[in-house]
């Protein structure tokens, strides 16, 4: 995989032109339908927003790693190129407050879902357009061609750096080759989302652009195994906010949104009760102390079931509905095993396993039944 | 006053290579500044450079170590007689 990192590093004429192209696309797509409702556009746009891109990007980043968001996003591609030519603010203590991103990935899914944002152009625009609009925003203030949105603030990246933890590719940091390489080093490590590469063990925030890739001969594009991030958890990578958000967004409020669409009441409801019965399932299996580390491993399962939420809007413009169990078996059955496999890793006590499996079991049942 | 770097840095070398006085190494787990070397740039600059160009503001004025104008200007002058 080395040649793939370093080839995002020594290529990026390439990858701008990607990045460009991607945006010119998607552009075209948020305004066209708007601007020329008869086109027949808005079909296609819902198609690709809605069918291809948000299932197709969940199941890349689950497997890979947030690519999407170095090498394609249009919104990292606007930001970072506003940076370069705004205020130049540097992010502020405030901005790095860690729940943002799940706050604005909430306010963002219930209003898209409450307003059936995904079947409009006019919803289409408000629940994407406006995220591309804050991106382009932040960017005009913050950093110097950096991506302080993507780091700090994009409601995707909320749930974007959840699913990266498990992903199977990462930018491996050798700290003894970089400390002894020669100093000063040539120029800065290149990270526009302004990470520690020196100290990177998490794929949380790394967008996988690459830049760093060959920095000191310490950084490589890297398999591991599947995993391994979550079992390794250090204490201070322990997130309340992530906890929350793997009961209360990535469970509750997905699954809510999918199956109660339009009705604001019932996906809040919903979303909070099963977030709840979630939180409390972890709590009695590993105590006070040890539930939020619990709630990572209930990562592949969660992740699955939002690619099958996303994938069941797919198949109904595609009008084959009929395909769905056939989906819903397979990846429903490898979430569990495999969120089965990291909660037995990280809890040694055979009744926070027994627990943890019934959650895992139960959560799978709702995933294949409603 | 000397400057500080917090924990906040991100070891992205930029600090290290624009210090006039050659006061920034890498330490164990982020850089730091070498205090008696440190002049916040009286002497080269109008402002310090590190913190011009750090790009997440993690670098303060060092509590420890309070010195006035004067004092930097000595610092800086003892430290070109030394080069």
């Amino acid at each position: 995989m080395k040649a793939v990192g370093d080839f995002l590093h020594r290529r990026q004429d390439v990858v701008r032109r990607l990045q460009w192209s991607m945006a010119l696309v998607y552009f075209a797509l948020l305004l066209g339908p708007v601007l020329a409702p008869a086109s027949g556009l808005g079909r296609v746009a819902e198609a690709v927003f809605w069918g291809v891109w948000w299932p197709a990007v969940i199941l890349s980043v689950m497997v890979f790693g947030q690519f999407w968001c170095g090498v394609l996003c249009p919104d990292g591609t606007v930001t970072e190129c506003a940076s370069r030519h705004g205020h130049g603010a540097k992010p502020t203590e405030a901005l790095r407050w860690g729940w943002w991103p799940l706050l604005a990935f909430a306010a963002v899914t219930l209003f898209s879902d409450a307003a059936d944002a995904h079947r409009s152009a006019w919803g289409t625009l408000a629940a994407v357009g406006t995220m591309s609009a804050l991106a382009l925003a932040a960017g005009l203030w913050f950093g110097k061609g950096r991506r302080v949105w993507c780091r700090y603030l994009c409601p995707a990246g909320a749930v974007f750096s959840l699913l990266a933890r498990v992903s199977a590719l990462h930018f491996k940091v050798d700290r003894a080759a970089w400390d002894a390489a020669p100093r000063p080093a040539p120029k800065p490590v290149d990270c526009p989302l302004l990470l520690d590469v020196r100290r990177l063990t998490s794929n949380e925030k790394c967008n996988m652009c690459g830049r760093c890739s060959g920095h000191r001969g310490a950084v490589e594009l890297s398999w591991r195994p599947l995993g391994s991030e979550i079992v390794g958890l250090r204490d201070d990578e322990v997130r309340p906010w992530d906890a929350v958000g793997i009961c209360f967004v990535l469970v509750g409020l997905c699954f809510a949104g999918f199956h109660w669409t339009g009705d604001v009441a019932a996906i809040l409801a919903v979303g909070l009760g099963l977030g709840s019965a979630v939180a409390a399932s972890l709590l009695l299996a590993a105590g006070r102390g040890g539930w939020m580390r619990l709630a990572y491993a209930l990562i592949p399962l969660a992740g699955f079931g939002l690619f099958l939420g996303a994938v069941e809007h797919s198949l109904a413009l595609l009008e084959r509905l009929d395909l769905l169990p056939w989906l819903r078996w397979p990846f429903v059955g490898l979430g569990v095993v495999w969120s089965g496999r990291l909660g037995w890793s990280l809890v040694a006590d055979i009744r926070a396993r027994i627990v943890f499996a019934i959650l895992s079991v139960g959560l799978a049942a709702l995933y294949l039944l409603v | 006053m000397a400057l500080l770097i917090t924990d906040q840095c991100i070891n992205c070398d930029v600090c290290e290579q624009e210090c006039p006085n050659e006061a920034i190494t890498q330490g164990d787990e982020i850089f730091v500044i070498d205090p008696d070397r440190c002049t916040e740039c009286v002497g080269h600059y109008d402002r310090p450079q590190c913190i011009e160009h750090c790009p997440v503001d993690c670098i303060i004025v060092n509590p420890e170590r309070v010195e006035g104008p004067d004092a930097l200007l000595a610092k800086y002058r003892g430290l070109m007689g030394r080069l």
